[in-house]
């Protein structure tokens, strides 16, 4: 089976800093790392082909600094990785990226199952699975918390807030996976510098035919504020603990609470 | 404006977010309608609800629209659209939502913006939305286009504005068969707690260090008359089952009351949190981002103040 798997190489939002002054994030030299969700996706390919064989291919899109990204990814063991790198892409909408996924999954042709993060770690924005979707013309079993392969049928247990339903489909499909799917293998260090020296299969916009037009531009970009009436009591030394558990019950007594 | 919403309902309820989306549609409509979109094999009581709050509600009736399936739901949408043409395409921003939208928009040549907590029609159509898991928020200018699609976050446009919308039966069928097969549900084991529905609600971190400390939480809980939760490292851990996590991959909560112990305040929890009435945070890091969002913070060892304050509850109750 041809798996196909889509990372981004998203900002690190764990370590990501605010300009005190402006309240925006420092995203010039910010760390990144492999999309959390995306991370799962690629240790379910990895498991389903350990299971039953197959080929595990990856493919990302960005600028030039996914090139760190490849590194993890083939260190983690996939087969082949597709890089899609333009500087047109480091801004780019959901509608171009999944375009532009959607047609290097073309161009490397044979896929039988596509897996993605539902989201992924910065942007959070649910789109991309569904547009990949939408571009190839083939179902989504979305949001999956576990996956089935069997006799070309996919079947999924989807988790959809609410409820968790069970969905199949025929191969090919495109499943997005939760981060409750599974536990992603940390690569052993020997595969960490074997990496490196793997090449991958650079692909350019226009190898692809693909034009990317932003739909939506960002006009700012700050800290959401919250406003709180924040009262602390001290209770760091076991004298205090008394005075300020009396006080918290007195504020539970007037807000009715007990 | 011609602003759409599409209701959704699940296992025969509504889900309140169409409402949501339609206060949201009457407060930009301007001088245009707001106009609910319902599907489903029989839905004329939803119908009826949302005519409330509606100048128009479309119901697309069919038995194989009984359960939602994306590419049925598009289908019908896009059918229907084809003759009474939407600017603004309003979709909740749940799993269901943020799955259809985008194909949704993709049909439609349409921007799309999800998860908005804003939209601004006064100078082009400007979206707010937070990024990086909450730690930002942006505002988004989107370039002219006919249609736009935009998903809005649960429980933000609450403000209800009445209306009284005629129902008109759009007398559309599908005209797909779906490649995606629902099978069934995922049946929760029985004896769960629905924390998304507790009134109180104490909620434990890693500063709980052990299993069998939740004991403790879950006799302070008893006494106020809550259910214990945890925060994601609580229940990887094992300590708690799945559904009691609270945060961006577990569930939304707005309790009476929130008690923290021994939570750090990782956005991924807030987000999961803040919206709640009132919030307690005991945690003996005074530097703890769960004190930003705290009304009121303990700084202190929850091993000594839990024990305390379940001893002061219980004297108080006698
Ligand atoms: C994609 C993604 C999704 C995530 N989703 C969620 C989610 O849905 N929900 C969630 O909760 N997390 C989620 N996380 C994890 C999140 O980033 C944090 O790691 C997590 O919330 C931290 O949990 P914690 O506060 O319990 O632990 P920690 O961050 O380790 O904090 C423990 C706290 O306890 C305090 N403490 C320790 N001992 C004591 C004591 N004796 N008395 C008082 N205080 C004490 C410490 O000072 C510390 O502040 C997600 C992460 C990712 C990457």
């Amino acid at each position: 089976m041809d798996i196909v798997v889509c990372v981004k190489q998203s900002y690190d939002v764990q370590q990501l800093k605010f300009d005190p002054s402006t309240g925006e994030p420092m995203l010039a030299g910010a760390p990144k790392k492999m999309s959390d969700m995306d991370k799962r996706a690629l240790e379910e390919a990895l498991k389903i082909k350990e299971a039953s064989g197959g080929k595990v291919m990856a493919v990302t899109a960005g600028g030039s600094d996914v090139k760190e990204v490849v590194k993890e990814i083939y260190a983690m063991g996939a087969d082949e990785v597709y890089a899609v790198m333009d500087d047109a892409l480091k801004d780019a909408d959901t509608t171009a990226i999944a375009k532009v996924l959607a047609a290097a999954i073309k161009k490397i042709g044979s896929y039988d199952l596509i897996l993605c993060g539902a989201a992924s770690t910065d942007g959070y924005s649910w789109q991309i699975p569904a547009k990949i979707a939408a571009n190839l013309s083939i179902p989504l079993l979305p949001n999956a918390v576990s996956l089935k392969v069997e006799n070309g049928k996919v079947v999924t247990e989807s988790d959809l807030g609410d409820a968790v339903y069970v969905y199949s489909a025929s191969l090919p499909v495109v499943v997005s996976v939760m981060l409750e799917i599974n536990e992603p293998r940390i690569p052993k260090l020997s595969a960490i510098l074997k990496a490196s020296r793997k090449p991958f299969n650079q692909l350019s916009l226009s190898d692809l035919g693909v034009e990317v037009d932003a739909k939506m531009e960002v006009l700012s970009a700050r800290m959401p504020k919250v406003a709180r009436k924040n009262v602390v009591f001290d209770a760091s030394d076991a004298a205090k603990v008394d005075e300020a558990i009396s006080k918290l019950v007195e504020e539970l007594h007037k807000e009715n609470l007990i | 404006m011609r602003v759409f919403a599409v209701a959704e309902h699940r296992r025969g309820e509504l889900n309140p977010i169409s409402i949501e989306l339609l206060n949201l549609a009457n407060s930009i409509k301007g001088d245009g309608t707001s106009e609910a979109i319902v599907i489903g094999s029989d839905v004329s009581a939803y119908a009826e609800e949302l005519a409330k709050y509606a100048d128009k509600v479309w119901k697309i009736e069919d038995e194989s629209l009984a359960e939602y399936n994306p590419e049925l739901y598009v289908d019908v949408l896009m059918q229907l659209f084809s003759k009474e043409k939407p600017d603004i395409v309003l979709v909740g921003n749940t799993a269901m939502g943020s799955e259809f939208a985008p194909y949704l928009a993709s049909k439609l040549n349409a921007p799309v913006v999800t998860d908005a907590v804003g939209v601004d029609v006064s100078n082009g159509i400007k979206v707010s939305r937070y990024i990086f898991q909450g730690k930002l928020m942006v505002d988004v200018l989107l370039r002219e286009a006919d249609t736009y699609v935009i998903t809005i976050r649960q429980g933000v446009f609450k403000e209800e504005q009445e209306a009284s919308g005629g129902i008109v039966d759009a007398g559309i069928k599908p005209s797909v068969t779906p490649s995606r097969q629902f099978v069934g549900f995922v049946e929760p084991e029985v004896g769960e707690v629905d924390i998304s529905q507790a009134d109180i609600i104490v909620s434990v971190g890693r500063g709980i260090e052990d299993a069998s400390n939740i004991e403790l939480a879950e006799e302070l809980a008893s006494l106020l008359g809550g259910v214990v939760a945890g925060s994601r490292p609580v229940i990887d851990n094992g300590w708690l089952p799945k559904d009691r996590q609270v945060g961006i991959s577990g569930k939304t909560v707005k309790p009476k009351l929130y008690l923290a112990l021994g939570i750090s305040g990782a956005f991924q929890h807030i987000m999961g949190m803040k919206d709640s009435e009132l919030i307690i945070a005991v945690n003996k890091d005074p530097e703890a981002p769960i004190f930003g969002v705290a009304h009121y913070g303990v700084v202190g060892d929850i091993f000594e103040i839990v024990p305390e304050l379940v001893e002061k509850l219980r004297e108080a109750k006698g």
